[in-house]
């Protein structure tokens, strides 16, 4: 008797988490739609972040300013890679430390132009209710010397981890639901000239 | 004796007969008078008559208002005529008023939450409506005289907003200034002045917002009464968001004001 009430306690409860689950997961093709696309421009903010960081005109509180905003764009921890022509191995860097390097190279000119921003693997909702996804870019990369012109050029495709979690705040008393947006790392695949 | 004899034969019989009658058929009609009880005619024409009304209620063709039905039928189940037929008629009546009166609620209600629905809308004025344009509209809910306390603040909210929106000037809709603002600071920091857009910035914060830690939302979608929301922001963090991207995105959607009628929190949308 006692194990026929531990079971029917036991398949209540499965049977509630399912159904929450399932309320959960209940998106419409046009919520999911505005949601890849609200990724989709991250990745877009930040192509212009990096190349206001990279710029040699920035003034340098500006890039430090805008080095905070792109930062946030970011989960803890991420790492970025960086790849050269000149040699095989890709090295990764912390985000702080990959835009402190950007600003500081040793260019006259700076003009880094990300395209071809696109999914290569669609978000996909995970047991702990956060949509994963990869979205690819190609950046073109140009380093000029004043005397020289352009003296390095290279296309390097990345592969860019998403992660978008629905949260909750409350804004003037107002209960508000957003999506919150976080990149991961920034993963080299291929560099040509 | 023979005193008391001749007294009682002195007395005049015949008078003191009439003025007992006379007494008996007083104290007759008084009795009738206090019982209150009708004829047999009479009740059934009095059932007849609370047949014909009530059969109007039921039939929803009686000409009396809805109070006076209500109290047509409490008089005829005080009267208590113990008649099978006028009982029958008493019930669907009553039904029938009881019905009558829900929908009267119901309809209240549905006027209510259609004036909230309008005030709530002319306080966010997203159809960006002139102040004139505003107090037409807020004059056609007040004709509908609704008596609510809510109804009534948000209609004192809203005469507040016109009244303002009046006194601050030519200058257009407030929408139609921030949005503006925007695209002047976007169009400046993509021609290279950093510096200007930057002032422009300040400018905006100052003039229109609390402080520059006014809240901003942006709506990615909506759907029913579902908002999807990216993550909020504040006006200084937005603003710097359009020079750094070089472009304003989005669009006014609303806003709520403090009583100086600067702007405490904003709520953008999608264009």
């Amino acid at each position: 008797m006692k194990k026929g009430i531990v079971l029917i306690i036991g398949f209540i409860i499965a049977s509630g988490g399912l159904f929450a689950q399932k309320n959960d997961d209940n998106i419409s093709p046009q919520r999911k739609q505005a949601i890849d696309s609200l990724a989709l421009e991250k990745v877009r903010d930040l192509s212009k972040y990096i190349s206001i960081i990279g710029d040699k005109k920035t003034q340098w509180s500006e890039a430090q300013r805008v080095i905070s905003r792109a930062e946030e764009l970011f989960m803890p921890g991420s790492e970025i890679g960086v790849s050269s022509l000149s040699r095989p191995e890709v090295t990764y860097y912390k985000v702080r430390e990959y835009f402190d390097r950007l600003m500081q190279l040793n260019y006259d000119k700076v003009v880094i132009d990300w395209y071809k921003i696109q999914y290569v693997s669609d978000l996909e909702r995970q047991p702990d209710g956060t949509y994963v996804g990869v979205i690819t870019i190609f950046q073109r990369f140009q380093g000029y010397d004043q005397e020289k012109g352009l003296v390095y050029e290279d296309t390097t495709k990345k592969d860019i981890t998403v992660y978008v979690k629905r949260k909750e705040t409350q804004i003037g008393g107002r209960l508000i639901g957003f999506w919150d947006v976080l990149l991961g790392d920034i993963r080299v695949k291929e560099t040509s000239k | 004796m023979t005193e008391i004899v001749n007294k009682v034969k002195s007395i005049r019989w015949q008078y003191l007969m009439i003025i007992v009658m006379v007494a008996m058929v007083a104290v007759g009609t008084e009795s009738c008078k206090s019982t209150g009880k009708m004829s047999r005619k009479e009740k059934k024409a009095q059932i007849e008559m609370y047949k014909k009304q009530l059969q109007e209620i039921v039939a929803g063709t009686s000409k009396l208002s809805l109070d006076d039905q209500q109290r047509l039928i409490s008089e005829a189940v005080n009267k208590n005529f113990n008649d099978p037929d006028l009982n029958a008629l008493i019930i669907q009546a009553q039904q029938k008023t009881k019905a009558a009166y829900a929908e009267i609620v119901k309809s209240q209600q549905q006027t209510i939450a259609g004036a909230r629905t309008t005030l709530y809308d002319l306080l966010a004025n997203k159809d960006n409506l002139s102040a004139e344009q505003l107090q037409t509209e807020l004059n056609k809910v007040k004709a509908l005289k609704i008596q609510d306390g809510e109804i009534d603040d948000l209609i004192t909210r809203v005469q507040e907003k016109i009244d303002k929106m009046k006194l601050s000037g030519s200058a257009g809709p407030l929408k139609t200034q921030l949005e503006s603002a925007f695209e002047g600071i976007a169009a400046t920091a993509k021609a290279g002045n950093i510096a200007t857009a930057n002032t422009m910035i300040q400018g905006t914060i100052s003039k229109y917002f609390t402080s520059e830690s006014a809240p901003v939302l942006i709506i990615i979608s909506k759907e029913g009464s579902v908002i999807d929301y990216d993550k909020p922001t504040t006006i200084k963090l937005y603003l710097e968001f359009i020079k750094d991207q070089k472009a304003s995105r989005n669009n006014v959607d609303s806003y709520l004001q403090d009583d100086a009628g600067k702007i405490k929190e904003l709520d953008l949308i999608k264009k």
